[in-house]
């Protein structure tokens, strides 16, 4: 009986496949969708909880760059208020065996720290992201499913159709740096832009949920799109955090010495 | 507890009546940000900084006149920094606090201006260029640093902050990378004009007892005079997964000794010659750092005429290993080692003139005492077990430091930390120095103290 069954749903899957793109070619449209070669943007993390309404907000600026091998990033994160935070910086470089480098330049001590692999998953500057959270997901670190079809869970983009993809990590690797089992994605048919993910706990209870608003064209010429609110709520802690972006430009020719150990502990 | 007398306990009414005013004026300014509003642009000339208490009471009484407070006192920190973007900046901290108790001078009310740093600076993608008052932290390691030339640190200033401690100094460095800033190699050069001199916590047992006039502390060098220069330079490797780096150092020691010059004692820092170098990398969970530095200290050899009386060559090394436990702890063990490749005890120095030996040989047991080195090998150990959640209100820490040689000492420092609002902190904890008598770290038993602080950060 249940071979049955994994026949009939492999055999629908297949047939599926053949007539539209694969779970897969949606999410490397999505991926394509938010390639540029480099931006730098204003941001803000605003946490708060059920109780805390208002929250309490993290002022930084965001530099990224996609590295040679045109996957995979590098990000630089200069924070400049409150002060109890001011000048820190975090520089994430993501890497093909899906485990990231992150260095956090402390200057009270100045000094840099690491931050190693299972402690990516933890919170990004007291906020409900994680290091991998702020660090881009790529293709090749997961599989995908496509289980529906349906209108995309937005205001923003409540008459545009979704697809919902499942994601389930490639390797041990991406899942213990992420701590996620696997995550359901919303993504737009039109632009291909995901604009709502659920993250799954390694106890495979949901744990996060990400809306993501405000996707705008940054690269009018490779139309390119990035969103510049993104809200995570996280369930466990009843707190949420909303990232903002402003001010963002995207091919701007950013050195590649922006995303370096000199550069982290160089506050100009 | 006891109290010291009448004039502390004016002190103590002047301190419980300024308190809550210095605990209400952080909530003042202190508005929140609404989510939706844009991010605030840099001000060109930012001014910023933390006001701070540190209350420090003894732990023991080993006689009549202990006083109640080790430390009293109340600081503004003002940093003035432009930077982001422009090439081209200023930098300066500079601190002034009002001691209404201090350990060096315990019976006198008085402010202290401090500069720690301002400098002039100038940073593109390959080059970084300071000139002017710096501290220069060298090392990876955590808390003991033996390729830290460059600072020295005034023990007398308690704070929960050991890098408050830190002192700066006349400094111009210039740091390149080639390959436009991309390439990992990085070199360092720095010429500092006079040396930083660390003021140690010195115990009353560290104090000779010889009939000559004895000078706690050293005299203030010179700037800019030839002999008080210090050079120094370091070759750094810095990729993302490991880094390491090569250091070398010509100058002067950073703690001062004793010496005896035939009718006082004095205290003066010890030139020497340095080499050292560091490594950290992450394994899986794993952070691990490595760090170590021979110092070659004039007089330093059996052949020379005060060996015995003064430091040694030695070998210093730290081996550490740290990672969080479940999601809000992190453990961190250091090896600690230092080996004197050349030893003599100071028992066993002898004078030319045999009617000053027993002063020099006081001396050299003082020197021993304050800088660590009773025995040729020594083994010791840091061990750090922290609360740390990423975005709760509560921290906690707790930190042990042990030696062991012919006897075995340490230190500990349980620590609690509460946020009750942004940037403002308040922190109780102790220090506590026990172990053998007459070991480096027990004999400051009486400098034991439990302590409170409270920081406004803006």
């Amino acid at each position: 009986m249940n071979k049955f069954i994994i026949l009939m749903l492999a055999i629908g899957s297949q047939a599926h496949a053949a007539g539209t793109l694969s779970a897969k070619d949606i999410m490397t449209k999505n991926e394509d969708a938010r390639k540029v070669s480099d931006f730098e943007g204003a941001s803000r993390l605003t946490t708060g909880s059920d109780t805390d309404k208002t929250g309490k907000t993290k002022d930084f600026t965001t530099y990224r760059k996609i590295q040679a091998d045109g996957v995979h990033n590098s990000t630089m994160t200069r924070f400049h208020a409150p002060a109890e935070v001011r000048d820190e910086g975090i520089l994430i470089i993501e890497n093909p065996n899906g485990k990231n480098d992150v260095l956090l330049y402390l200057p009270n001590f100045k000094k840099i720290r690491r931050v190693e692999s299972t402690q990516q998953s933890g919170s990004f500057m007291g906020s409900v992201f994680s290091y991998s959270d702020v660090a881009t997901p790529h293709v090749e670190d997961y599989d995908y499913k496509e289980l529906r079809t349906e209108k995309c869970p937005t205001t923003e983009a409540a008459k545009v159709m979704c697809h919902v993809i499942e994601s389930t990590p490639a390797n041990n690797d991406v899942r213990d740096r992420t701590g996620y089992s696997r995550a359901v994605s919303w993504v737009r048919d039109d632009n291909s832009m995901g604009v709502a993910a659920d993250y799954y706990g390694l106890d495979n209870q949901l744990l996060k949920h990400l809306e993501a608003n405000q996707v705008k064209m940054i690269d009018t010429q490779n139309k390119k799109w990035m969103a510049h609110s993104v809200r995570m709520n996280n369930f466990k802690t009843k707190e949420f955090t909303l990232m903002t972006f402003t001010d963002v430009h995207a091919n701007k020719g950013i050195p590649d010495s922006t995303f370096t150990q000199q550069n982290l502990q160089k506050v100009k | 507890m006891q109290l010291g007398g009448a004039a502390e306990r004016k002190r103590l009414l002047f301190f419980w009546a300024i308190l809550p005013v210095f605990l209400l004026f952080p909530f003042t300014p202190f508005q929140a940000v609404a989510a939706d509003q844009a991010p605030v642009e840099s001000a060109p000339f930012p001014l910023t900084g933390r006001l701070y208490t540190d209350q420090y009471m003894h732990v023991y009484y080993p006689d009549a006149n202990t006083e109640t407070f080790a430390q009293s006192s109340f600081t503004a920190w003002l940093e003035l920094s432009t930077h982001e973007k422009e090439s081209l900046n200023i930098h300066g901290i500079a601190t002034e606090t009002l001691f209404l108790k201090s350990l060096e001078y315990p019976e006198t009310v008085r402010g202290q201006f401090n500069l720690r740093e301002e400098y002039l600076s100038y940073a593109n993608d390959w080059l970084e260029v300071k000139a002017g008052q710096q501290i220069i932290p060298w090392g990876k390691s955590d808390g003991i640093n033996p390729t830290d030339y460059w600072t020295a640190k005034d023990y007398t200033v308690l704070n929960p902050d050991d890098e408050v401690k830190r002192t700066g100094a006349p400094a111009f460095s210039v740091s390149f990378t080639p390959d436009n800033g991309a390439s990992p190699l990085t070199f360092t050069a720095i010429v500092q004009s006079s040396y930083a001199q660390a003021k140690l916590l010195i115990p009353d047992s560290a104090v000779p007892s010889v009939p000559v006039p004895f000078k706690k502390y050293p005299d203030s060098v010179s700037l800019f005079s030839g002999d008080t220069m210090e050079y120094g330079g370091k070759v750094a490797y810095l990729q993302p997964k490991f880094d390491f780096s090569l250091s070398v150092f010509r100058g002067y020691a950073a703690m001062p000794h004793y010496e005896f010059d035939g009718s006082k004692i004095f205290a003066t820092n010890a030139a020497e010659l340095a080499i050292g170098g560091d490594l950290s990398f992450t394994l899986d969970s794993y952070i691990i750092r490595f760090e170590s530095a021979l110092h070659m200290p004039d007089d330093g050899t059996q052949t020379d005429p005060y060996f015995g009386l003064v430091e040694p060559y030695h070998w210093d090394s730290v081996l550490g290993v740290e990672r969080p436990v479940f999601t809000d702890f992190r453990i961190q063990i250091q090896g600690l080692y230092r080996y004197h490749l050349y030893y003599l005890s100071p028992d066993q120095f002898e004078s030319p003139n045999p009617m000053t030996t027993p002063i020099y040989q006081a001396v050299g047991r003082a020197n021993a005492l304050i800088l660590n080195y009773q025995d040729q090998s020594i083994f010791g150990g840091t061990f750090r077990f922290a609360y740390q959640p990423e975005n709760g209100d509560w921290t906690a820490d707790l930190v042990f430091v042990g030696y062991v040689g012919s006897g075995s000492d340490f230190v500990t420092r349980p620590q609690v930390s509460y946020k009750p609002a942004e940037g403002f902190k308040l922190t109780a904890g102790a220090e506590i120095y026990g172990g053998d008598p007459n070991r480096p770290l027990s004999s400051n038993k009486n400098f034991s103290t439990v302590y409170f602080e409270g920081k406004w950060v803006f």
